[in-house]
């Protein structure tokens, strides 16, 4: 059954493997390792270039254009002991264009998986009190695969 | 048949997904997340907690060395 949901209980996990089919079987069938201390997750959803065309005569035209599938920008407080993190920075550093895979796992247990690469593991002090925290950003490079919640 | 490679912790770490966590050296051989653990910089075939310059056991009628 649907409903609303919170962010509360969403995980973030990246896996080296790839899918060997871009579709819910392919991903489900690798192992993921989730990143531990996660603050927020982002935004994820592809958007669409807007091509306008405006005749001298008539209304403007507006096509779909390029599919840009989006990237998210995770929030960590920074722990040099989870092998999650760790596997981001990995990903951060690789100077190859391996694609690494992720599966994001809602309130819900609806999951939403593509294949991305990470550019860069910024981290941040912020003063005395606020937890250092790691934003890498992560560039999704393949269609969003959506498995509803069981 | 092929023996597995043992793998084991390169470092202490934890994973939050498994809610588990190893100590230096623990054995990961058979962990689910091992490639990824391998990736990550935390899993080496090398057992840290062996003694690096450990003589070979002698078998217990080895002949002594000869004094030159």
């Amino acid at each position: 059954m649907g409903g609303l949901q919170t962010g509360a209980g969403s995980a973030i996990a990246i896996s080296v493997a790839a899918p060997a089919t871009q579709d819910a079987a392919g991903y489900a069938a690798l192992t993921y390792t989730e990143a531990g201390n996660c603050e927020k997750i982002g935004t994820i959803g592809a958007t669409f270039a807007k091509t306008e065309f405006q005749p001298l005569k008539g209304p403007k035209q507006k096509l779909k254009g390029s599919a840009d599938y989006g990237a998210l920008q995770p929030q960590f407080g920074l722990d040099e002991s989870d092998v999650g993190q760790m596997l981001f920075r990995t990903a951060a550093e690789d100077e190859t264009n391996a694609l690494y895979a992720v599966r994001v796992t809602y309130q819900s247990g609806a999951k939403r998986y593509f294949q991305s690469r990470v550019f860069g593991w910024p981290e941040t002090v912020d003063g005395a009190d606020p937890i250092v925290t790691a934003t890498p950003t992560v560039e999704i490079c393949t269609k969003v695969v959506r498995v509803p919640a069981a | 048949m092929t023996e597995k490679t043992k793998m084991f912790a390169a470092r202490g770490f934890r994973d939050a997904g498994l809610e588990k966590e190893f100590e230096l050296g623990a054995d990961l051989t058979d962990e689910p997340g091992l490639a990824n653990y391998i990736a990550a910089g935390c899993a080496s075939d090398v057992n840290p907690n062996a003694a690096p310059d450990a003589a070979p056991a002698k078998p217990a009628n080895a002949k002594p060395a000869k004094a030159e």
